[in-house]
């Protein structure tokens, strides 16, 4: 937990708990009267948090990764105060937004509108106001007619455009985030990245909760990773992510391997013709299945796979030192740092469903990666596409 | 035991509901009006016949509202066929809606009996396939906690490790593929390709064409109820893809409209056509294949003497990433000619690399390094069928792999 402690020094810090802990009884059916009448006879408990710790430092997003069921949804309600925790605490420092499930209330038969105002009443929004953010609520959520009509009638698409756009119209300090960039098309994606930006440039700070892993590459700096109801791992969100990821180097095969000497450092020059020699090393005359990606990655701001392979087959003609070519035409990419990624593998049968085995794997996600630096002139686009120019005939 | 679904001039009618609202108990016993009125159907199936046999992967595709689930319904016994007749020689085990069978104040593990039992299965048949079934479902001490205190993730898990471990005879599913997170996904996705590879019957019906594709050997296309094509996955996929693509370039550029637009800051200049083809096309495209060579058209009027005229190409995606900006003026090659009246460039991409998403693509026409002319367009571009698997990259780029 050093981690979670050494953050709070760093400044202040927007949320923090210590501690908590979380119990649900489980009641067996039948058990309700009981309940009532306060005798309370249930027959286990679940743990769904243990002793959790955490802070987030003013300003920043950090990023909860878990499956299904790792008490991370759990933990968001105890933060934002929906459940009280069976023990530890939570300190929030300023005002804080839940976006949850079911939008928070829980009521379906509000219309848009009506559940919009309450909302923002209830986040103490003044009177003054309510038109201008119902309006931008309205608009944001772009749901036209419909938002006047009740939240039952509408796609899940629909509700989940209704909660982001009235979990965010204020400008809050802390924001919890359940999965919720994640709904909608591309373009309503685009619009909740812009505003969490927007609100990020803004001094306010947050938890994500997700199991996608590249929304914590793109928002977050630190991130924890939860299994069980414990936090399991915490630090650098790239580390993180490899944690979650669990691509272990043990399980791979024998037979054939990077070289040793396989340079962890390459440049090339962007637009140029590029050949990228990568030595292998080959003990077993087998079928191999070969892939590469080039990714580009600054933690807390964006992460995307530039480059990325198929796998290509091949069978080595020759025991001991083979070299894998890799020749990308006029290296489209603009100047700046590159994470590169290689992968050896098993060539899969066709009638097989076994999955590809690796032999052996290069890159960040495997803790040992490979830096691709691309030098040249500065550029106004992050590619460079091929493109011939031609003047047509004009038609009159 | 050979397998099969016979289904033979099936239709089925809905009834809808009368617009007309209902007056009133008084008046509707003193109308006189003993007919009732001619009331309105809706037709879901209409006498679709086709038959499978034991082996036999058929895939399902048609834009929402075609009436492919009121088939599988029907296959299932879940609804009744209006008219026309459907023999199902085995056991039938449909993944319609995961997690709608589950009994909410029983334990997992009580769950796994009383489907069991709903599948025709003894108790002993039960015990002998419940430890697969939890192995599988990964949902540890939970298997005995009530229903009701699980994670919609977990139910859907449950759900699905239930059908599956059943052996089923004839399994139908209905888009259920995504239930639970990446990794269960995955082992979802191999049970289901073990069970094809058994011998039975799969009727599966997806919008991933991948899917059907890589899991099925026939395809129906279903259209307003009807059958419109009977085939191979391959061709059947296709020749569908192609007929929604029209729909569908007609539904972005409606949807995107904001982001179709022209402007002009200068009298007498403007930039009428920024269109995208398929290279010997002649029609213009609103979403494209990547990995294809394609090419983008401009057409610019110009009726005044422009200072240092240039035309600036930008390709911008929707989340604001810049994929190219560039202008006529650095491809030294071409002499640009006079810049008076109706001029037209074409930009040659040979293939197109840029990856799946939303772009704006954005003519400018410049006058001393300042636009005053504009259009923009909105281009969707997809993923050819045999993309990289593991991920989305900005470019599907073409590079080539040796061994020395």
């Amino acid at each position: 937990m050093e981690n979670n402690y050494s953050s709070l020094g760093r400044g202040v810090a927007a949320l923090a708990c210590f501690g908590v802990s979380k119990i649900f009884p489980v009641f067996d059916s039948g058990n309700s009267w009981q309940v009532l009448l306060g005798k309370t006879t249930y027959s286990h408990q679940v743990l769904a948090l243990h002793d959790i710790s955490l802070s987030v430092p003013k300003g920043q997003i950090v990023g909860i990764l878990g499956r299904n069921g790792s008490g991370k949804s759990t933990l968001l309600r105890v933060l934002a105060g929906n459940y009280q925790a069976n023990s530890g605490r939570v300190v929030t420092n300023g005002s804080l937004s839940g976006l949850f499930e079911l939008g928070g209330l829980g009521n379906v038969y509000l219309k848009g509108s009506d559940y919009a105002i309450r909302v923002l009443t209830l986040q103490g929004a003044k009177k003054s106001e309510l038109q201008t953010l119902i309006a931008d609520i309205r608009d944001f959520s772009e749901l036209g007619e419909s938002f006047e009509q009740s939240i039952h009638t509408y796609s899940s698409g629909m509700a989940a455009r209704l909660y982001f756009a009235t979990a965010t119209a204020l400008q809050y300090d802390i924001y919890l985030i359940d999965e919720a960039l994640s709904v909608g098309d591309e373009h309503f994606q685009n619009k909740c990245w812009q505003r969490m930006r927007e609100r990020l440039t803004k001094g306010a700070s947050g938890i994500i909760v997700t199991h996608d892993w590249t929304a914590v590459l793109k928002l977050c700096e630190t991130a924890h990773i939860m299994n069980k109801g414990q936090i399991i791992s915490s630090g650098i969100s790239e580390n993180v992510v490899r944690k979650y990821l669990d691509l272990s180097t043990e399980n791979f095969l024998s037979g054939v391997k990077f070289d040793p000497q396989l340079p962890t450092n390459w440049t090339v020059q962007s637009g140029e013709d590029t050949e990228l020699l990568i030595p292998i090393d080959v003990t077993e005359l087998v079928s191999i299945d070969f892939a590469y990606s080039i990714e580009s990655l600054v933690i807390g701001v964006g992460w995307e796979a530039m480059l990325l392979s198929n796998y290509y087959t091949f069978t080595p003609a020759r025991l001991g030192k083979n070299i894998i070519k890799l020749n990308v035409p006029r290296f489209p990419l603009a100047i700046g740092h590159y994470y590169f990624a290689i992968f050896l593998a098993t060539t899969p049968k066709a009638s097989d469903s076994e999955p590809r085995r690796a032999y052996d794997a290069r890159g960040w996600t495997y803790g040992n990666r490979l830096d691709l630096i691309v030098e040249g002139a500065l550029a106004k686009s992050a590619t460079q596409l091929p493109m011939e120019w031609k003047q047509l005939e004009a038609i009159h | 035991m050979k397998l099969s679904v016979q289904v033979s001039e099936v239709s089925k009618l809905y009834r809808l509901a009368d617009t007309q609202p209902t007056i009133s108990l008084l008046q509707a016993l003193i109308s006189n009006n003993q007919q009732p009125k001619a009331a309105q159907h809706k037709v879901a199936v209409d006498n679709i016949s086709f038959s499978i046999q034991t082996g036999d992967r058929l895939g399902i595709v048609g834009t929402n509202g075609a009436g492919k689930s009121t088939l599988l319904q029907m296959i299932t016994g879940v609804s009744e066929p209006t008219s026309g007749k459907i023999e199902v020689v085995g056991r039938v085990t449909a993944v319609l809606t995961l997690g709608v069978g589950l009994r909410e104040d029983l334990s997992g593990r009580e769950n796994i009996y009383v489907d069991g039992e709903v599948q025709g299965k003894s108790r002993a048949e039960v015990n002998h396939i419940i430890d697969k079934i939890i192995e599988f479902a990964e949902l540890g001490e939970f298997i005995d906690y009530p229903v009701r205190t699980y994670s919609t993730g977990m139910k859907s898990r449950l759900a699905f490790s239930m059908l599956v471990c059943i052996e089923p005879e004839i399994l139908i599913i209905d888009e259920a593929l995504s239930a639970g997170d990446s990794v269960f996904a995955a082992k979802a996705t191999k049970k289901i390709r073990e069970i094809c590879d058994k011998g039975k019957i799969v009727i599966l019906v997806s919008h991933s064409m991948a899917t059907i594709i890589e899991m099925c050997d026939r395809c129906l296309w279903i259209d307003k109820g009807r059958i419109v094509m009977d085939g191979d996955p391959q061709e059947v996929t296709s020749t569908y893809l192609e007929t929604v693509r029209k729909q569908d370039e007609a539904i972005l550029l409606e949807k995107y409209s904001s982001y179709v637009k022209s402007v002009s800051w200068k009298q007498g200049c403007y930039v009428r056509l920024v269109e995208a083809y398929y290279l010997n096309e002649s029609e213009p495209r609103a979403i494209l294949i990547s990995g294809q060579d394609v090419v983008l058209k401009f057409r610019l009027q110009v009726d005044v003497v422009l200072e240092v005229p240039d035309i600036r190409l930008k390709i911008v995606r929707l989340d604001g990433m810049v994929f190219s900006d560039c202008l006529l003026s650095e491809n030294p090659a071409i002499q640009s000619g006079e810049f008076l009246g109706s001029i037209a460039y074409a930009v040659y991409m040979k293939p197109l690399v840029l990856g799946k998403g939303k772009y704006v693509v954005t003519c400018e026409l410049l006058s001393q390094g300042l636009a005053i002319a504009a259009k923009s367009t909105i281009l969707e571009v997809i993923a050819p069928l045999n993309a990289p698997t593991g991920g989305q990259p900005a470019l599907i780029y073409p590079c080539k792999v040796n061994i020395l």
